[in-house]
């Protein structure tokens, strides 16, 4: 290894620990969290826990998953981010390399329709009462459909697309290729990344989808898992209710249960993104033309 | 660059699939004008149950949808599972179809509102969650008046009768009564708390008077340092609000400082009273001497729970609720300290106790909607929660499983059901399906007979307290919730809120010492400035017109 100048060390040293102290700061709520997760909770209650736990119990977690909420909105939630993702990427894939070819007839027109509706919106109600209108209130398609594409990344994709060279769609329309097959055959193959790419964001978008769920569903076996964690993690001071049949219920939701229930909704998630990131590095990488 | 694409088969079939998907998505919105396929609209099943029991509100079984908020501890189980809502169909022939909301306060609330905005009201609404929004929209007739159907209702009747109040704070503008708010008959206030242990350690005898109070907290600071002596979470609003009425003035937040004087029966504001200037000179006293907490303004109920469970406070006024959950901390993590409430201290002029809630709850009432198919059948089973069946029922579940009436008709829990003697036993949510938050109407604290003496309870020391506080008439009855006019409330949005916001500014710069005491006159003149008096008189008027109606 060459040997590096001193500056150039110095650069380093004070590179590392800058992103060591930003590492720090950002790994330890995580690690306050999954600490109190594990610790009893009277210890927690008297303030003791840092970062480690104390009294070391798994009760928090068994008291969580033996909850059947929490079951059902990891159902759900699963169901409605798959389901919903494929959708998305199928409707803004169409659209975006539609869009993104200049021969369109009435291209400026379909951008500009779409480009009104990132700022316009016509409200709750409206939207709620054509929601209503179509049957999809309490349906599944409810808190699909109405944001099936999502303008900003429709742009985003456009804009790849447009990006990417005509060389290579007339070559492949000279080797007998119709449009269709252009897409499907050459250009989607390409653009791994960016599909990865629009694609978790549109999976993390329904993963936390709270408020679409809130308003057009109604039965509780369709909530996601947001908002069962929402009602977990905020349950409003209740200043009545204390005649209880029980005689040992307890209306606050102690700390352990929250956090534990914060771990339980997260971990997956976690667990996906360092097999997504080697995607991303791929996608970057590839070149296409060549020569 | 216009090239013709050679067209082969499989183009030609993918171009004709997608232009069907494209006109088949328009399709839909044409031919579905009126047709509207999932809307929870009131569904009546009219049953034919030939046997018509005695007690049943209704012939048919009628179905009613009910909108109810949930608690996470408590899951709201649907018809089918649940042996609760059969009981209830059994004793009352209504089947619930239960709409569990999760009762986190944005949630029900932006719930509500969309369905009401969008007409799709449930049958029930268990929770008004927003009484003036209810009351405005009844205006329009989208809700049932109970004032109307009386006829039907004998329990409602007899609880308005006997308790003018709920109409006159509950009422429409048009006078009619669309809510029936949740009512606890013996409301407690907040308490004085105190160390059992330590006072029997130091031989503290229980202070009478602010004067004693004073010197018990002070020996204590002596001995013990390190300790929080008098400690106070949610500001200097809390603690005035809560000493005032014992020092013969007053001071609720809610109404903008704006107290009612019940020597006089008319409202005035506290800070102008002399025994004001007296109460703050004494809190600033205790805040000098360092016997009053000095984070006292800003401690959050989080810290303030925090120093408790450490065994590090030793004295604060809040609710009774602490007493049992800061004992059961100290019992399970083998404390030897124990908090009870002590005597509310007199003060110069005698008065003692604080002020308790209404007894009528706001935003927790139950509406009920106009477009019900079957109104009476819902206005009845209003009345049943109401009546003493139902309130034995919504409270302690099914009767002979959950719990058991004794000879006087007093219930107790059923020997099956879980508590600390038999904790494996049966819980009423999980295993019956009972509903947190159906009732509402209370039973007088400790109705629920205990069915072996609970040593934990004893330990506890909740009952004592709160019978203490009791007999030593220290539960001041509420204030009387009044409504104003669409004038009014302008006086009291535009004056109010600087008057409000100008005291709590100045107040703690008078406890800390960054004004001295001897300006206070001239802070009274200051607020007085800002409109005290049209705040007095607003209030006043609309205080007439409330005794009125």
């Amino acid at each position: 290894m060459k040997n590096k100048s001193f500056v150039s060390k110095l650069f380093d040293g004070v590179n590392l620990t800058f992103l060591f102290i930003v590492f720090v700061a950002t790994l330890c709520p995580f690690v306050y969290v999954a600490a109190v997760s594990l610790s009893d909770p009277y210890a927690v209650m008297q303030n003791k826990v840092t970062l480690y736990p104390i009294g070391f119990t798994l009760d928090s977690y068994k008291a969580v998953l033996a909850n059947p909420a929490i079951w059902t909105g990891y159902k759900n939630t699963i169901l409605y981010t798959v389901v919903g993702t494929a959708i998305n990427l199928i409707l803004t894939t169409l659209m975006a390399y539609a869009i993104s070819k200049p021969t369109l007839y009435a291209r400026k027109f379909f951008t500009l329709m779409v480009v009104f509706t990132m700022f316009f919106n016509g409200g709750i109600i409206p939207t709620y009462l054509v929601v209503k209108g179509l049957g999809m209130v309490d349906t599944m398609w409810a808190v699909i459909l109405p944001t099936a594409v999502s303008t900003w990344n429709l742009m985003v994709m456009r804009t790849f697309f447009s990006g990417l060279p005509a060389e290579l769609e007339e070559a492949a329309v000279i080797d007998g290729c119709n449009p269709l097959q252009v897409l499907f055959v050459i250009v989607i193959p390409l653009s791994s990344a960016i599909m990865v790419t629009i694609g978790l964001f549109y999976a993390v978008f329904h993963w936390n989808a709270y408020f679409a769920p809130l308003i057009y569903l109604n039965s509780k076996e369709k909530y996601p898992l947001q908002i069962f964690m929402q009602q977990i993690l905020i349950t409003g001071e209740t200043s009545f209710n204390s005649s209880i049949a029980t005689e040992n219920a307890s209306l606050t939701i102690s700390d352990t249960v929250k956090y534990a229930t914060i771990m339980v909704a997260m971990l997956p998630i976690l667990m996906v993104y360092p097999f997504i990131q080697k995607y991303f590095a791929q996608g970057v990488m590839i070149g296409a033309v060549k020569g | 660059m216009s090239r013709t694409f050679r067209k082969g088969k499989g183009t030609r079939f993918l171009a004709v699939i997608l232009s069907i998907l494209v006109i088949g998505t328009i399709l839909p919105s044409c031919s579905q004008k009126n047709e509207s396929k999932n809307t929870p609209t009131p569904d009546t099943t009219n049953k034919d149950t030939t046997k018509k029991e005695s007690g049943k509100l209704t012939e048919k079984e009628v179905e009613i949808k009910v909108m109810i908020g949930e608690h996470p501890s408590y899951p709201v189980k649907q018809y089918q599972d649940s042996a609760f809502l059969k009981y209830i169909a059994e004793t009352t022939g209504i089947k619930l179809n239960m709409m569990a909301v999760p009762d986190a306060n944005d949630t029900y609330k932006t719930k509500l509102n969309i369905l009401l905005n969008t007409n799709e009201i449930p049958d029930i609404i268990w929770t008004s969650s927003n009484d003036s929004v209810i009351n405005s929209m009844a205006l329009k007739g989208a809700f049932l008046s109970y004032t109307d159907n009386l006829q039907y209702t004998p329990n409602i009747k007899k609880l308005l009768d006997s308790n003018p109040d709920i109409r006159r704070s509950f009422v429409a503008t048009d006078g009619k009564l669309y809510i029936m708010p949740r009512v606890t008959p013996n409301v407690m206030s907040e308490i004085f708390i105190a160390r059992e242990d330590i006072m029997k350690k130091e031989n503290i005898t229980e202070p009478q008077n602010y004067d004693e109070l004073y010197n018990m907290l002070k020996t204590l600071k002596a001995k013990y340092p390190d300790y929080t002596t008098f400690i106070n979470r949610n500001g200097s609003e809390h603690l005035v609000n809560r000493l005032a009425y014992s020092w013969g003035t007053g001071y609720e937040p809610t109404t903008f400082g704006m107290y009612l004087n019940r020597d006089t029966d008319k409202y005035q504001y506290g800070p102008q009273d002399p025994n004001f200037k007296n109460m703050v000179s004494w809190i600033k006293k205790l805040y000098d001497e360092k016997i009053l907490d000095p984070d006292y303004a800003l401690k959050t109920t989080k810290q303030w729970e925090e120093v408790f469970t450490n065994g590090k406070a030793l004295f604060a006024i809040d609710y009774i609720d602490r007493i049992k959950t800061i004992n059961d901390g100290y019992i399970n993590s083998n404390n030897s300290a124990r908090v009870v409430a002590i005597n509310p201290p007199k003060g110069s002029t005698g008065k003692s106790g604080i002020i308790a809630k209404a007894s009528a709850m706001g935003n927790s009432g139950i509406v009920v909607s106009a477009k019900t198919k079957d109104t009476v059948a819902a206005v009845k089973f209003v009345d049943w929660v109401y009546s003493d069946k139902g309130r034995l029922a919504t409270h302690y579940g099914i009767e002979g499983e959950t719990y058991t009436l004794d000879k006087d008709g007093k219930p107790s829990l059923a020997a099956q059901m879980k508590r600390q003697a038999n904790p494996t036993g049966k819980d009423p949510v999980k295993d019956f399906g009972w509903v947190y938050y159906m009732d509402k109407y209370e039973f007088p604290a400790g109705y629920l007979k205990p069915v072996t003496g609970d040593p934990a309870e004893a330990d506890n020391r909740w009952m004592f307290s709160r019978e203490k506080m009791e007999k030593a008439k220290g539960v001041i009855s509420a204030e009387p919730v009044i409504g104003f006019n669409d004038e009014q409330t302008k006086v009291l949005r535009s004056k109010g809120t600087v008057i409000s916001d100008y005291f709590k500014q100045n107040i703690d710069k008078f406890i800390m010492g960054a004004r001295p005491m001897s300006e206070w006159g001239k802070f009274v003149d200051e607020v007085n400035k800002l409109g005290v008096n049209d705040l007095m008189k607003t209030y006043n008027d609309a205080y007439t017109e409330y005794k009125k109606k």
